[in-house]
This record gives structure tokens, sequence and C-alpha cells, in this order.
């Protein structure tokens, strides 16, 4: 393994600030592959994934996997990837999570399911293991990234006012669920959270862009 | 004194309109026949409701209930 340079990125974020940080990311697919990228990239270095799905056709064109990844576990298709592109060895779980794993550090949603959100929500609820949750939500061209403290009362009453059923959900077609651009847009968002946690910046509860209409909204 | 503000329908398109003094986000949408129902309402970015009255140069955004993460 070779030393990777982050000079260009010291006074952003530096690796001794990420050292402590332990981020798990729960589905590997249009929000999590470039997510786990970002982050490793980024310098993170502990990196737990989860994911049972394998690579298929449909995810080539908007998710972070090339073709020779095509028929292989979503997870190991990542962890080679990122050693490629970041030069870092994250943790593969090639299994669902199912609420019965332990979490701890920063945890990241991107599932593609209410039902997946919610279940990952009461792992993560005033579980002083978890420092941060980072939950990400894609429709079309819009995206939702909700960041929460789960210690937090406040945080935690906000953000189950932003839970729906899936039912509830609008569920756009087969055909426009997701694009490229917008699974890269949520990865910087989401990366950018992390490193602004990291960092004791100001991290925004909620970002909500459109790339539609170009629209873009963030409350702190 | 008439007021310009832009309804922003995420995912869809960006419409300008002309309202009238003492009109609120739920008059507007009835009139321009766009029904909320289930989405988010913002007006600049701020959690609204259809009650919320109208100023020059606001926003509202009609923000969807969405899941997928594929």
């Amino acid at each position: 393994m070779i030393d990777i340079d982050f000079w260009r990125q010291l006074d952003i974020v530096s690796p001794e600030d990420l050292a402590s940080l332990r981020v798990t990311v729960i589905g590997v697919g249009g929000i999590g592959s470039p997510t786990t990228l970002a982050l490793a990239k980024m310098g993170i270095r502990n990196i737990i994934v989860y994911d049972d799905d394998k690579v298929e056709p449909h995810n080539l064109p908007n998710q972070f996997y090339k073709k020779t990844d095509l028929g292989v576990l979503k997870v190991c298709a990542l962890a080679n990837l990122v050693d490629e592109f970041a030069n870092a060895t994250i943790e593969a779980r090639a299994e669902r999570f199912d609420g019965s794993q332990e979490l701890s550090g920063v945890v990241v949603s991107g599932v593609d399911t209410m039902e997946a959100r919610k279940l990952i929500w009461t792992a993560v609820k005033f579980n002083p293991a978890v420092q941060l949750y980072v939950e990400a939500r894609m429709g079309a061209e819009i995206a939702r990234i909700h960041t929460v403290q789960p210690s937090d009362i406040f945080g935690v009453k906000w953000y189950e006012s932003t839970l729906y059923t899936d039912e509830e959900a609008v569920q756009a077609p087969c055909t426009a669920r997701a694009i490229i651009y917008c699974s890269l847009m949520i990865g910087a968002l989401v990366a950018n959270q992390v490193k602004k946690f990291a960092n004791a910046e100001a991290w925004a509860r909620e970002v909500i862009f459109d790339m539609m209409t170009l629209s873009l909204i963030v409350n702190y | 004194m008439r007021k310009f503000v832009k309804v922003a329908r995420l995912g869809d398109q960006v419409k300008e309109f002309f309202v009238e003094e003492g009109q609120t986000v739920g008059s507007l949408l009835d009139e321009v026949g766009i029904d909320p129902e289930g989405w988010d309402l913002r007006v600049n970015g701020v959690p609204s409701s259809r009650e919320t009255p109208l100023e020059d140069g606001d926003i509202v955004t009609l923000v969807p209930p969405i899941k997928g993460g594929i």
C-alpha cells in the first residue's frame, strides 16, 4: 500500500481530523456507493458497508460500479473500487442490515424504502454509541439528506417528523428513479456533512435539492 | 400592491405569479390548480402551511415525499 498525500485538502479537512471516525454505510447503491467512495477518498479509514445485493446491468448507469463488477456482491465490488481509487480498505459485510448488528460512530443510511429507514432508525435512536446519523433519500432528480445526533431529543423529534410510510411516499416510475449526477451530488453532500461533523463545524440537519428545478433548501 | 412569487414544484418546474395582498400559500395553490396533499410546503425553505401569507419575492416550494436509494 502506498502513502497518499492529502496536501491539497489539509486546510479543509485533514486525515488526523478523520482518524477517530468510524463510519457505517447501510446500502451501497445509488446513494451508498458514491458516498463510500467520497468518504474513503476524503481520508476516512474505518468504514463498514452493508448490502446483500449484487451488481446488475441496470446499476451501471447510476451507481459507482463498472462492467466487470456485474454479478459481484456490491460490497465486494465497492471494496475493490475503494482500494483502487482511495488506496483504502473497507469492511465489506454481504448482508442486509436487520437491526441485530451493532452500530457505532457515524451511520449513513442509503437504503431504498421507508421501512428499511425505520428499521435503521430503531437501531440508531438514543443509541449512545452512534454519534451522528445521516440519512439520504433519492427520487428521480430530487434528494433529501437528513442529519441528526441520535442522542439529541430535539433532533430525534424533528427527524421522526420527516418519516412517512412507503405507501405515503411518491413512487417514481421504474424508468425515472435515479440518475448519476444526483447520486454524485448526494455522495458529495453526505461526505460534506461528515467532514463538518469531524471538524466540529455547523452541519445542516436538512438539505433538499432538485436538479430539475435547480432548487436548494438548507436548514440548520 | 401586487406581489411577485415563485412556486417550485420539485421534480417538475418553477412558475412565477403575481398575487394580491392577503393571499396565502393555500389560496395561490388552489388558484393555479396545484394539490399539495402529502407534500411538504416550504416558503423560502422554511416549513410552512396553506395559511402562510405570501410576501413579495417569496419562493414557495413543494417537496415530494421521496423514498428511493437505488
